[in-house]
């Protein structure tokens, strides 16, 4: 028998989905802003980030749904990360292909991680067979495992050939750190 | 709902005694239950105690003689059988009345039939008609209950109200957003159902038509661009005191 979730549970969710939501609007733009640069510029690449911008695309929406259904508000700077996402995405494009490698790397290592926290908090706080939460929670390990495929292309096609890399990465990686702490806020 | 669950664990040390048998005319006859957070898994807590419950719908039946008072809270009281000081169980007072009618009109929006309608505009306005016309059996009591709502230690309170509305008719028209229109949508219905709420002050017409042409009438308007623009600004002025508890928690919770 289901009993009504904690406060602690309830904020978790809210925040995780909040959060999620507006990383996978990022990631779909940045995918988009580097897709709209490669279909001119390296036809021979433009299909692997379509791959992987797809992939976005359905985390994206599928966050979306979640958003709605639960009835909890989408990041207040929505605008904002729509903004830096695809000018990221695609700035780092025009610089090369390995630029948009290494920042593919960035984000994903976060992301990455930031998924892998909260499985292991999911796992952690709701007991096994808690209903409703198994969809949930597979639902974060399978986007967890695909970011981490994302990570792997990245470096398979030459990430840490850019150039300044450890500036670049660091830099992203920063920036990506700071947007979850703040959306996860506001 | 903090303050609930405040005043359910304080219910016990006041010590309830049951004057007379309770009366069973006394209840909204709802179940109070959020539609929010996976409701659909899990079972919800109760926004009131039975006690407060059975008070706070006898104290509501008085309003239309008593008012948003004191002494409607004493009646209903004594209506649902319980001592007069029963009362300290809100520590909010008379606005205890004035959050009940909140509530339950919320509630009783589910039950608005807008399958029949075709456009989501369509479903916006007979929600936010049918929503301000439950305030008429107190409408002769409703400034006070504005008063109420727009102290200084209510006053957030009762604009999550607002927005709980405005959520609800978005939700109930079966909108679905997921960026920033988000927040222009409510935005715009709360400023336009709180317009709306001081129109119909002064509305002698029959039925409240003048009232439901006004909102009809502000929501063809809420297409017009500009109009979006003003309510988020003024959204966002009438917000400050949320968006500094916002603030407050991001260094609270570091
Ligand atoms: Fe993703
Ligand atoms: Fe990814």
């Amino acid at each position: 028998m289901a009993r009504p979730l904690t406060k602690a549970q309830k904020d978790f969710l809210t925040k995780l989905i909040r959060v999620d939501q507006a990383g996978e609007l990022g990631a779909d733009l940045i995918y988009n802003g580097q897709h709209s640069v490669f279909k001119r510029t390296n036809k021979k690449l433009a299909p692997l980030i379509h791959h992987m911008w797809q992939q976005e695309v359905f985390h994206r929406q599928t966050f979306n749904r979640l958003q709605n259904d639960h009835r909890i508000r989408p990041s207040l700077l929505t605008p904002i990360w729509k903004a830096c996402a695809f000018t990221l995405g695609a700035s780092t494009a025009l610089m090369g292909k390995e630029a948009a490698m290494a920042c593919t790397e960035a984000v994903e290592t976060v992301i990455g991680g930031h998924y892998n926290a909260q499985l292991r908090w999911l796992v952690e706080n709701f007991p096994k067979d808690t209903d409703g939460m198994e969809e949930i929670k597979s639902m974060v390990k399978q986007f967890r495992d695909e970011e981490l495929e994302h990570l792997d292309i990245a470096i398979e096609n030459d990430s840490n050939q850019a150039r300044p890399y450890w500036l670049l990465t660091e830099t992203i990686k920063a920036g990506c750190r700071g947007a979850i702490f703040v959306a996860e806020k506001l | 709902m903090s303050l609930f669950k405040l005043v359910g664990s304080s219910a016990s040390k006041y010590g309830f005694v049951r004057a007379t048998a309770p009366n069973p005319g006394c209840s909204s006859g709802i179940s109070f239950f959020s539609r929010s957070f996976y409701s659909a898994q899990f079972p919800q807590e109760p926004l009131y105690t039975t006690q407060e419950e059975s008070i706070l719908a006898c104290a509501l039946a008085h309003v239309p003689k008593l008012g948003f008072t004191d002494a409607a809270l004493v009646q209903g009281c004594r209506d649902a059988g319980y001592i007069d000081s029963a009362r300290m169980v809100f520590p909010r007072r008379e606005y205890a009345i004035v959050e009940y009618h909140l509530n339950t009109s919320r509630q009783r929006m589910m039950e608005i039939e807008v399958s029949n309608l075709k456009t989501v505009d369509e479903k916006v306005a007979k929600l936010i008609i049918e929503r301000i016309l439950m305030n008429r059996p107190v409408i002769r009591q409703y400034t006070d209950a504005l008063a109420l709502m727009a102290k200084p230690s209510n006053l957030a309170n009762s604009l999550q109200h607002l927005h709980k509305i405005s959520d609800e008719v978005w939700w109930q028209a079966a909108d679905r957003t997921s960026d920033f229109d988000w927040y222009t949508k409510r935005a715009s219905v709360s400023a336009i159902y709180s317009a709306a709420e001081l129109y119909m002050l002064s509305d002698s017409s029959p039925d409240f038509r003048d009232t439901q042409d006004f909102i009809k009438r502000k929501l063809e308007q809420r297409n017009e661009a500009k109009y979006a623009v003003d309510s988020v600004v003024e959204w966002a002025s009438t917000n400050a005191i949320w968006s500094v508890n916002v603030v407050k928690s991001l260094w609270l919770r570091g």
